[in-house]
């Protein structure tokens, strides 16, 4: 009898990375609107509008690279709704989220069904394949864990180091970083608050529809009702375990990636434990996670806080 | 004073203001209002809180738009819709509440927004070489890679100045510049802004303290009630003529202490340490006593251990250690019912957050400590005519104006809002009241009677401890001064027999 302890090492944490992808990409956007202030519950909405739009763009297209874009335009989309929402009309933002996540459910489990007739889905949907990168694939462990995966997940090795540069050493970084803490001062300066949230919050939702995206078409080409299931959520929690840092939100989703990986892996290898319990594990760390942690970390100052300038 | 740079021959202006409007609301901020600014001078902008003095600025610095009139930057017409124009104008300005990301570094706030930087890489190098240089060239000493959290009040308007410096501002419009200082740090203060003149540049300063408007500036602009009142050299009045100018009658700057007897001590501290809502130690080792019949003050910069000070005595923060007495009665960790019990009122130091309920009516906030008993309420029933007509009184005697006592308190204004407190308070006629900044942000008018209030309450016989950071409301109300510094007494002076850098010195922590 398979046990525990025979799951092999190399397995594991290629389902890690495989499963952190979506999360880093998702939590790396809500980087950025925390960083400007503004709270985003969306990112669970953006990831679903961008796995659907990238599955729709892929079937129409036959393409997974313009499924990928689409996915993009759809994350985009989403967040111009929350821009508009928090920044513009200066709504409650927590509403605005979560009304985002239930529409995005809604709209397309609907537009699901018109598209293709209930319960029927395309097959064979055009989709991103592994690419072992010649060399560092050939490396015992680290070759396979890392450089054996489809091009999102190399989009996304490049990605943070990307956001990290961006945010700590450019000037648009710096501004980014004090308009979260004190738009008025970033005004005073002859700054634009409005212009660098807009932007900042579209980055989010590139980067979390991309996340989206990995989810239809970054392996196999298929879309079910709420694909998401919650990996917005984590994400937002990823983040917020990170100290909305860049590099601190991709180690918490490597954390969470890790859970997903391990009970994946133990469903596969006839664990004594029923699924519906391995199943919980990344959930049930995430809520470990932040009970342990999120006492302690201080968001940015002006997190949730709509700006005017003549108040 | 020296008084050795030349003012020109008073046609070179750097700035006219020309016939400005505003509105807010309804309310004119703004009315017509003219003003100049010559090169190389210091132009102090006098007025009351709601006088109109930071819309005008902000106007100039392109915050707000205006409704009216016209803005010459070196004869020429300009419009400035953004600060952005107004920086690119060589306009800097210094607000009030300083404009500072206390997360970043002092080269990271000074970096903020430079137009200098290539996009693609943020040098601070060339920043922290730039702030050095100013820093020497202005003697404004500075850390430049510290956390601005992390420095002092101080530390944080050198960075501010800085900051304007560093955009190579020919105006520097100064907001209150002084109401956080030490008055040792006004002094430094002072000396870097005359340097900075000296160089040609021009400062305005926004004020509503006499004896420093006198001190800094060349001339000054009285406004009053969104009107400008009059412009004067300053070396052609006196202080009471301003204050005149600026409230429209005659003020009162020295109040009288009718001789009284001082009494048994009503409050008394042993050896009290209370730790602040961060778990720090804020209170270490204070011990004092308020007797019947004196108003005690307790002066020091803001965040010394006052706010927490008010508390332990009121029962709303834990005593870690020491003992508090009231009528030589031990409260210490008493729960607030039973110290107002015993005798005590209370002027918090942030009106809106806990002194009153702003959608509450003026009668309901008269009646918010004994509403639930007779005669307010009998037998389970409020009686609402029996509430009103008691605020009605009380309004009649404590002057309270504003729309009747079934406002909403939040439409009055803050002096009538902080006269409801101390009716409210004082009513119960209390052995001991403690006032914690109970004029911060209330014009001329109210302050004065507020400040007359606690002077008959100790002519009373009463008891009164008075936490106020305005060192010249401590030295007008109080019989003896305590000086406050990192939760520990400093110093006791009595008002009339102390000099300022003394009391300055005290504030700053330095023992003699």
């Amino acid at each position: 009898m398979s046990s525990l302890f025979d799951i092999s090492i190399t397995g594991v944490l290629t389902a890690t990375i495989r499963m952190a992808v979506p999360l880093v990409l998702a939590s790396l956007g809500g980087v950025f609107t925390a960083r400007v202030g503004i709270i985003n519950l969306a990112l669970e909405g953006m990831m679903l509008f961008g796995a659907f739009s990238g599955f729709i763009g892929a079937v129409y297209s036959g393409s997974a690279i313009i499924g990928a874009v689409c996915g993009m335009a759809g994350g985009a989309l989403a967040a111009l709704i929350l821009a508009f929402l928090s920044i513009t009309a200066k709504a409650n933002q927590t509403v605005a989220g979560v009304g985002i996540n239930i529409t995005a459910l809604g709209i397309t489990s609907y537009l699901l069904s018109t598209l293709f007739g209930y319960g029927n889905r395309p097959y064979g949907v055009a989709s991103f394949s592994n690419i072992a990168i010649p060399v560092l694939s050939d490396i015992p462990v680290i070759g396979p864990v890392l450089f054996d995966h489809s091009l999102l997940v190399y989009v996304t090795y490049i990605a943070v180091p990307a956001v990290w540069y961006l945010i700590y050493r450019t000037p648009a970084g710096l501004t980014i970083r004090a308009t979260g803490e004190n738009p008025r001062a970033v005004d005073t300066l002859g700054g634009n608050v409005m212009r660098t949230r807009y932007l900042c919050t579209l980055a989010s939702g590139v980067l979390a529809g991309l996340a989206g995206a990995y989810l239809t078409i970054g392996q196999m080409g298929q879309f079910m009702e709420n694909v998401t299931a919650g990996k917005g959520y984590i994400a937002v929690a990823a983040l917020i375990f990170g100290k909305w840092k860049p590099l601190g939100a991709v180690a918490a989703s490597l954390l969470f990636g890790f859970a997903e990986g391990l009970q994946l892996r133990l469903q596969i290898g006839e664990s004594p434990i029923p699924f519906q319990f391995l199943s919980m594990l990344p959930y049930v760390m995430t809520m470990v996670a932040l009970l342990l942690f999120v006492g302690r970390a201080k968001a940015p100052a002006a997190m949730g806080k709509p700006y005017n300038r003549q108040d | 004073m020296e008084h050795e740079r030349t003012l020109g021959d008073g046609e070179d202006l750097v700035i006219e203001m020309r016939k400005i409007s505003k509105q807010f609301s309804g309310v004119l901020a703004n009315d017509e209002v003219d003003f100049t600014l010559k090169r190389g001078e210091i132009h102090a902008l006098l007025g009351e809180n709601g006088a109109g003095k930071s819309t005008l600025m902000n106007i100039l610095y392109g915050l707000y738009s205006s409704d009216g009139g016209e803005i010459l930057l070196n004869g020429e017409k300009k419009e400035f819709s953004s600060p952005n124009q107004a920086i690119q104008n060589r306009i800097g300005m210094i607000h009030q509440h300083f404009m500072l990301i206390p997360t970043l570094t002092v080269v990271e706030n000074v970096a903020l927004g430079l137009k200098d930087q290539r996009f693609y890489r943020l040098n601070l190098k060339k920043v922290e070489k730039r702030i050095m240089e100013l820093s020497e060239l202005y003697g404004l000493a500075i850390n430049p890679w510290a956390r601005v959290g992390e420095l002092s009040v101080g530390e944080q308007q050198r960075v501010e100045i800085l900051k304007v410096l560093y955009r190579d501002a020919q105006v520097l419009i100064m907001d209150e510049p002084t109401a956080v200082l030490t008055p040792n740090e006004v002094t430094e203060l002072f000396i870097v802004l005359r340097d900075i003149t000296k160089r040609g540049n021009s400062i305005i300063f926004i004020s509503h303290k006499l004896w420093e408007v006198m001190e800094i500036s060349d001339r000054v602009t009285v406004l009053r009630d969104g009107r400008r009142i009059e412009t004067v050299e300053t070396s052609l009045t006196t202080r009471e003529k301003l204050a005149e100018m600026m409230v429209g009658r005659e003020v009162i700057l020295q109040y009288d202490h009718p001789p009284v007897r001082v009494g048994a001590p009503i409050l008394q501290l042993e050896d009290v340490h209370c730790a602040d809502d961060k778990g720090l130690e804020v209170l270490r080792s204070l011990s004092f006593s308020v007797c019947a019949g004196e108003v005690v003050g307790i002066a020091g910069v803001d965040g010394n251990g006052q706010k927490e000070l008010a508390e332990v005595v009121h029962g709303l923060r834990h005593v870690d250690f020491g003992k508090i007495f009231f009528n030589r009665e031990e409260i210490t960790n008493k729960k607030p019912r039973q110290i107002i019990a015993r005798g005590l009122a209370h002027i918090p130091e942030d009106r809106h957050s806990t002194a009153i309920v702003m959608d509450f009516s003026v009668t309901e906030n008269l009646t918010l400590m004994n509403f639930d008993s007779p005669p307010f309420t009998t037998y389970g029933m409020r009686h609402s005519r029996v509430c009103t007509e008691y605020a009605q009184r009380m309004s009649d005697l404590y002057d309270i104006r504003g729309g009747g006592v079934t406002e909403e308190i939040r439409n009055l204004s803050g002096g009538n809002q902080q006269k409801v407190v101390i009716a409210r308070e004082l009513d119960r006629n209390p052995d001991l009241l403690i006032a914690a900044q109970p004029s911060r942000g209330l014009d001329i008018g109210a302050t004065e009677f507020i400040q007359k209030q606690l002077i008959a309450e100790r002519t009373k016989g009463k008891a009164v401890l008075l936490i106020s950071t305005d060192l010249d409301e401590v030295l007008a109300v109080s019989d003896r001064v305590l000086i406050i510094y990192k939760g520990e007494i400093m110093k006791e002076i009595i008002p009339s027999q102390a000099s300022f850098e003394e009391i300055g010195l005290a504030m700053a922590g330095v023992r003699d």
